[in-house]
């Protein structure tokens, strides 16, 4: 005999759980841990689960990206001419990019002549896919893609097609919102370097030798 | 408060409880937008046209329940005097009640059997 | 000479409890919406309404407002009348159920010798309205909401008023005072027969007011909005206010019928009260927050075939429990109720042979 109504109080009892939950959790989150990171997004999280928006945000993931920007080496709220532009306008991006929203106008010395420097660079955000390829294919690091999607905006014709201006961001920032990667790209660096150096001895080794036996 | 009195209280309540639903309804006819449309008004069916009327007949179905909620309806009227004066009644009065109640329990009984309280 | 104004007086005196139920019990409901929204929200792991005002607390005036501004539709071919009066023809009886319930000993508004009668008689009203309000529609959504609406009221008003023929058994009285003041050394739910009772009126309550798992006129993922698809504006927040209404004065009712009303230590009465009757409510929240809605076959069955014979059985329980007392009383009220539940459970969710996909195979290979 099967005694029917106890699968309903045990439900009964585990929405109830539930509901106290929110309040001992919700206490614990505002006294004890004061964490408004991403615990929410967790599976095995109990309690309140909303973000509440505009007051509260969640940090993205580092691999999130929107738009991408133009990375100088340098600090936050460096001047143009301080700014050491890593892109050279070798216009890589604007060549893969699939829906053809960069623009680059290389610059150009006094005499004429080409330099390795944009002087314009402005990319159409309406237009962009946020696929990432100009960031995959730059073979300087200068483009990487943005964390920031609060682009929401009154006007489209002048606002949504970002200048160089707007488009340069400091490696300080970048290496915030994208230490992982950042920390990758500086080891990657130094272990070029470190493995330049070595053959440049090597070679020097080489040919120290190379003059000190002789023709035969 | 005497009982006319009571009653009195009713029927003035019963005038004074219309202005609750009264109220609201006049003043959404002076605040509310008013701009029927043939569309608009139409019987909300999902976005379907409304096939053939809809005022037709009911299931047979109702009828055998609205028979049985009189039964037991009837019954509870005449439980609840028993139970007024229940003290009074003794064990004869719960004897006889016992075997008024068997006997619509048979009743109901049937109508289990004969699978009128099924709802397919 | 002076005109004899003792009758402007006395309508004076009458209307006084008359506005303060009128203005009480509709701001009550309005923050029983509230209430409603914010533990179903938190049961869920939501926040709920918190935007408008602290906490959300004027969410229900927002929501007002809102319902005041939106435009009044009456679909073609509707029977006007009908559409018309059926939002206030439910709102009435749900204000007259306050009338009866006594606060204090001696707050009470309408003090009648026949209050539980009286309770039970305008609060079946409300089926009228909902069946107005399907028919006058002319919708045929509408008007499947207003007949199941009609068949499930009717199946559960009868173990409703069985289940409250205990009362008077056990007091001898129908006023509602005088029920609660039998309460004094011990409240009904503590018995056997009223802690069946109280279940009973629990279960068939949430199903006279149309709530959750007993949703079914209003079954929105099943028949749009049931008896008032066809209803916008003022008069659907009045079909909503009725219910809000409904589930206040049932939750009145269970706390003064069977959990002692305004009997309670240290506090004052009315805030006993009070107090018993958020916690029926609660419970009725918390109930929506938890059970999926009844299917239709089910629910007619469970009326018929379980809570019939259960109220019953408690009323024949009670009366021998009153004559007999002691504890052979006590030990046949309380096992006469839960042999006929476990009785009427397994008659009635008995496996039945039911065309399976086996029964289907063998039939094919037959032929």
């Amino acid at each position: 005999m099967k005694i029917y109504g106890l699968e309903l109080l045990r439900g009964l009892g585990i929405t109830m759980g539930r509901f106290i939950a929110t309040y001992t959790v919700g206490f614990k989150r505002t006294f004890v841990n004061r964490n408004r990171g991403s615990f929410r997004q967790s599976a095995s999280e109990k309690g309140v689960f909303t973000v509440q928006y505009p007051e509260e945000r969640l940090k993205p993931p580092e691999r999130f990206r929107v738009l991408p920007v133009l990375i100088y080496d340098g600090k936050k709220g460096d001047t143009r001419t301080q700014q050491a532009e890593r892109c050279t306008s070798c216009g890589i991006c604007a060549k893969v990019c699939p829906p053809q929203c960069i623009w680059i106008v290389q610059a150009k010395d006094a005499a004429g002549k080409a330099i390795p420097k944009a002087a314009e660079f402005s990319i159409d955000t309406d237009v962009c896919m946020n696929c990432g390829f100009c960031a995959e294919f730059c073979p300087f690091d200068a483009i990487k893609m943005d964390h920031d999607f609060e682009l929401s905006n009154g006007e489209r014709h002048q606002s949504h097609i970002f200048d160089i201006n707007k488009l340069h961001v400091s490696t300080e920032y970048y290496a915030e919102t994208h230490p992982i990667a950042w920390a990758e790209e500086q080891a990657r660096k130094k272990a070029d370097a470190e493995r330049k150096a070595a053959a440049a001895a090597a070679a020097a080794a080489a040919a120290k030798k190379a003059a000190e036996t002789p023709p035969q | 408060m005497t009982n006319q009195l009571t009653y009195c209280f009713l029927g003035i309540f019963l005038l004074a409880a219309l202005v609750v639903p009264l109220l609201p309804i006049v003043l959404a006819r002076f605040v509310a937008p008013k701009k029927p449309g043939l569309t608009k008004n139409q019987v909300y069916e999902c976005g379907m046209e409304t096939e053939g009327d809809t005022w037709v007949q009911f299931r047979m179905h109702y009828y055998l329940f609205a028979i049985l909620f009189v039964v037991f309806d009837v019954e509870a009227l005449f439980l609840f005097p028993w139970a007024l004066v229940f003290r009074w009644g003794g064990w004869t009065g719960l004897a006889a009640i016992t075997v008024f109640v068997g006997i619509l329990l048979a009743g109901l009984v049937y109508a289990w059997q004969e699978n009128v309280l099924e709802w397919e | 000479m002076m005109p004899d104004l003792t009758w402007l007086m006395t309508v004076i005196r009458l209307l006084i409890p008359a506005i303060i139920i009128l203005a009480v019990a509709p701001v009550g409901m309005m923050y029983l919406t509230w209430l409603e929204r914010k533990v179903i929200a938190r049961i869920q792991g939501r926040v709920g309404p918190n935007r408008v005002g602290p906490y959300g607390l004027l969410q229900p005036l927002a929501d007002g407002v809102k319902m005041l501004t939106k435009e009044d539709l009456i679909p073609r071919g509707a029977d006007v009348l009908c559409h018309f009066l059926a939002p206030i023809l439910i709102v009435v009886p749900a204000l007259f159920l306050f009338t009866v319930l006594p606060i204090g000993p001696t707050l009470v508004a309408a003090p009648l010798t026949t209050g539980l009668l009286f309770f039970v008689a305008v609060g079946s009203v409300g089926t009228l309205a909902i069946f107005a309000a399907g028919w006058g529609s002319r919708n045929k959504f509408a008007l499947l909401g207003a007949t199941r609406s009609a068949a499930q009221l009717a199946a559960y008003e009868v173990p409703l008023v069985l289940s409250l023929a205990v009362i008077p058994l056990m007091t001898g009285s129908l006023n509602m005072t005088e029920i609660v003041q039998a309460q004094q050394a011990k409240w009904f739910v503590f018995t056997p027969w009223g802690l069946t009772g109280f279940i009973l009126i629990l279960i068939t309550g949430l199903a006279e007011v149309n709530r959750t798992p007993f949703d079914l006129p209003e079954a929105e993922s099943e028949i749009i909005g049931g008896f008032h698809t066809e209803y916008s504006g003022m008069k659907f927040a009045l079909f909503y206010m009725a219910e809000f209404l409904g589930t206040l004065a049932l939750g009145m009712l269970a706390s003064v019928l069977f959990l002692g009303g305004w009997h309670g230590p240290f506090l004052p009465g009315p805030v006993w009260l009070l107090l018993k009757t958020f916690s029926i409510i609660f419970f009725a929240i918390w109930v929506r927050g938890t059970w999926p809605r009844f299917r239709v076959d089910h629910l007619m069955e469970f009326a018929w075939k379980v809570l019939l014979p259960l109220a019953l059985s408690n009323l024949l329980g009670a009366a021998f429990c009153a004559l007999k007392g002691g504890w052979i009383g006590n030990i046949v009220a309380t096992a006469l109720p839960i042999s006929v539940f476990l009785l009427t459970t397994q008659l009635w969710l008995k496996p039945r042979p039911r065309p399976t996909t086996a029964w289907i195979e063998t039939n094919s290979q037959s032929n």
